[in-house]
């Protein structure tokens, strides 16, 4: 009988142990990503899947992510009561969760909560969550604005829990250095040493000065990479993340100068190409080290530049001063217009030459025209690039795309 | 004795007479009358029908001669011809194409009217209309404002040689048909993004019609460049005067050597060029034009022989011969001067040390 017992008893316990991981995993009848769109990879759906999994058993709420094709309801709200009802989403005493749903037909994100999740949603704010992901969804980076929206929803849950009443500023932390050299350009003390200058710059003017090489960037523009990097890697200071960053790929040998937030007031888009003068001599002969020393230099100085009031611009340019080149080339264009009188003056001496019209001897009445036909063919079009670089440089200011970024590249 | 040679005397005084491109009148600088060229014809048709008879016969007996001396092994110079001046009787000599020239003896005007009579009757004249002070006053405006012209050419340099010259020149009518082809296109661009776009049309357009063409001037002297008689052009046609002997004392004339055919060529093509350029001015509104078929076809055989009035200048500088033309009747003086190249790269680098100044301040403080 005792053994009975001591059996029912050591039965009743591993339920008590079992039940609530059961409770979890079975209450709920989908995975907390889904994406019937089909806008993430298998790759990307699965490290969302872990992330979401994560965060939902550290705060016990049900974190989801989810695309539908349309609204598998009339309405959004009765579609949102569905989907989470539909799959038992909820977790917890209060049954909470969290679920951002992207419905395809209708273009539209939505974003619902129950339980615990609605304190955080009133402290934060639904623009808290949404903003920065829209801009990434708007660009057809639909991962990474779902990864930006898991990323403040933590650090949201962390600071709620932690008793802050108020939402604090989502900053998350660089994880790489001012200065990476996955090209392999530089020795390692090169490195630490401009990696050093670049952290005083970056912590003097709190806008983070970063320079990266890579060998090619995922067979993306130059432009995109570095915007890829600054967010992987967390770039950025400030309220804005501010940021100048130099990306070099070297498989083109491609330039980019990144701007964003307080730096693209110090960086124009004509101040970054005056920028770029600085580091085009040294790397046309392989000097990288003394090419990002004298980058850095000039960072520098174009920061203090806008600290006194006058960012480097079309109209206030104190790099303005004519180089050894510069003469060559305006005494060199100098020498047309000389050569060109001369030859007029030359070609006065003279005048004996034989003529080939006799229009003198046409009389009064003139051409007799009896034939007169123009007749269309055809048209071509033909499209050549030409980037508008001119036209920034006439107005002065900067230009930034939809993400905030300003950019300048060129081959190096 | 019958002559061969004439000259007009003063029926007053019996001093040479001068056609006066001032006046248009023959003049005596004697006695000062002058006549018009009608009473001077008047006085001496007679004189001047005997000369040309008298030529007639000196050249037969001239070219039975040469045959002789042919005959006999020696040679002579066919273009040489000699004769006496009727003034003084100096024995002198000419070329075969000069019908009016002067004694270098006593400087009295002589014409030698068989050259200018028969076949090489000149149907018109254009009078001198500018003398030889005006050829030289017009010969130094052509050096002034000429900043390469090297100052002893202008300060140095004395005129050889000047004088005025009837040229022999034959005036083709003619007229042209014809019909081009061509290849337009007009073009426009405009930007879209960071593409410049570019719309090309193409066009075929033709043009047809016929042109007439009068007096187109060949110049019929072999001994005259050819350029330099081209550039005096247009001479005014207005003024063309039945051809009359009384025209050329005080003048060279020279007879034709270049047979029409020959010149008629050179029209043809001018009238042919010419043509297509008042085709190619019909067509406007395109970016470009090119001719791809068709011509213009010159038809005409009407054609007039005139003696027009040049003077020729002729100076020697630096062991190389400089030959003005001008125009006798409008004046219009033209011919190659000599370069200075210390002048030329003297400015040469002047200027572009000036525009290098201007390109730098402007570079510095405007832009």
């Amino acid at each position: 009988m005792k053994r009975i017992l001591s059996i029912i008893v050591t039965v009743l316990l591993l339920a008590c142990l079992i039940t609530p991981a059961l409770a979890y995993s079975s209450e709920r009848s989908a995975a907390l990503v889904v994406d019937e769109v089909h806008v993430f990879s298998e790759s990307e759906t699965a490290l969302l899947l872990e992330k979401t999994e994560s965060l939902s058993q550290k705060y016990d709420c049900d974190i989801v992510v989810y695309t539908s094709p349309n609204y598998p309801k009339e309405t959004e709200n009765e579609s949102l009561d569905y989907i989470l009802s539909q799959n038992n989403y909820g977790s917890g005493e209060q049954n909470s969760a969290i679920m951002f749903v992207y419905f395809e037909a209708e273009r539209r994100v939505a974003l619902m909560t129950q339980g615990f999740a609605e304190e955080v949603y009133t402290v934060y704010g639904l623009d808290y969550f949404l903003d920065d992901p829209i801009v990434k969804f708007n660009e057809g980076l639909w991962y990474k604005g779902f990864d930006l929206y898991l990323d403040k929803l933590d650090f949201a849950f962390s600071t709620i829990l932690s008793g802050e009443k108020s939402p604090g500023e989502y900053k998350k932390e660089k994880t790489a250095d001012f200065v990476v050299d996955e090209a392999g350009i530089l020795t390692e003390e090169e490195r630490i040493k401009l990696n050093e200058k670049a952290e005083a710059i970056s912590a003097r003017f709190n806008s983070d000065v970063v320079l990266y090489t890579v060998q090619q960037y995922r067979g993306m523009s130059v432009e995109e990479g570095a915007e890829i990097i600054y967010e992987e890697n967390n770039y950025g200071a400030g309220d804005d993340r501010s940021v100048i960053m130099l990306l070099l790929s070297f498989a083109e040998r491609d330039y980019d100068i990144m701007a964003r937030g307080y730096a693209n007031n110090v960086f124009t888009d004509y101040g970054k190409e005056r920028l770029s003068e600085s580091f085009k001599p040294h790397f046309k002969n392989d000097k990288w080290y003394k090419g990002f020393d004298a980058y850095l230099d000039r960072v520098e100085e174009f920061f203090e530049y806008e600290q006194k009031g006058t960012p480097v611009d079309v109209k206030s340019d104190p790099y303005d001063v004519m180089t050894a080149k510069d003469y060559l080339i305006t005494i060199g264009i100098a020498l047309i217009p000389a050569l060109l009188i001369v030859l007029v003056m030359k070609s006065q001496m003279k005048s004996a030459v034989a003529q080939d019209m006799a229009d003198a001897y046409i009389p009064e009445k003139g051409l007799n025209l009896t034939v007169k036909t123009d007749r269309y063919l055809r048209k071509d079009v033909s499209r050549t690039y030409s980037p508008r670089k001119s036209e920034s440089k006439g107005g002065g200011g900067t230009s930034t795309n939809s993400g905030g970024f300003s950019h300048s590249s060129g081959k190096f | 004795m019958a002559t061969d040679v004439t000259n007009y005397q003063c029926p007053a005084c019996i001093a040479p007479l001068r056609f006066s491109s001032d006046s248009g009148r023959l003049e005596c600088d004697y006695c000062g009358e002058s006549y018009t060229v009608e009473e001077v014809e008047k006085f001496y048709a007679a004189k001047a029908e005997s000369a040309a008879a008298a030529y007639e016969k000196k050249i037969d007996k001239f070219e039975k001669k040469q045959q002789e001396m042919a005959a006999e092994g020696f040679e002579e110079d066919q273009n040489l011809i000699q004769f006496n001046c009727p003034s003084c009787g100096a024995e002198l000599i000419s070329d075969e194409t000069t019908a009016a020239t002067s004694c270098p003896y006593c400087g009295n005007p002589n014409i030698i009217p068989g050259k200018l009579s028969g076949a090489f009757k000149p149907d018109y004249v254009i009078p001198f209309k500018f003398d030889k002070n005006e050829a030289i006053k017009a010969l130094k405006k052509h050096y002034a404002k000429k900043p390469l012209l090297p100052s002893a050419f202008s300060k140095q340099n004395h005129i050889k040689e000047i004088k005025g010259v009837y040229v022999p020149f034959w005036l083709f009518d003619c007229d042209t048909q014809g019909n081009c082809k061509y290849r337009a296109t007009t073009s426009r661009s405009w930007r879209e993004g960071d593409y410049i776009c570019t719309e090309t049309k193409y066009y075929d357009v033709e043009r047809g019609g016929d042109l007439q063409f009068n007096n187109i001037p060949v110049d019929a002297s072999s001994k005259m460049p050819d350029e330099h008689m081209e550039s005096i052009e247009p001479f005014d046609y207005d003024e063309l005067k039945e051809f009359s002997l009384a025209y050329l004392p005080g003048f060279l004339a020279d007879k034709f050597d270049v047979d029409s055919e020959q010149c008629r060529v050179r029209a043809f093509k001018r009238a042919e060029l010419t043509t297509e350029q008042e085709f190619l001015n019909t067509i406007s509104g395109y970016d470009s034009v090119t001719k791809v078929g068709g011509g213009v076809n010159v038809t005409g055989q009407d054609k007039k022989y005139g003696l027009l009035p040049v003077w020729m200048l002729y100076t020697k500088w630096q062991n190389k011969d400089f030959l003005f033309a001008m125009n006798g009747q409008t004046g219009k003086l033209i011919g190659d001067l000599p370069i200075s190249w210390p002048k030329f790269f003297g400015y040469f680098a002047g200027l572009w040390a000036a525009f290098s100044g201007l390109f730098i301040a402007l570079r510095m403080f405007v832009l």
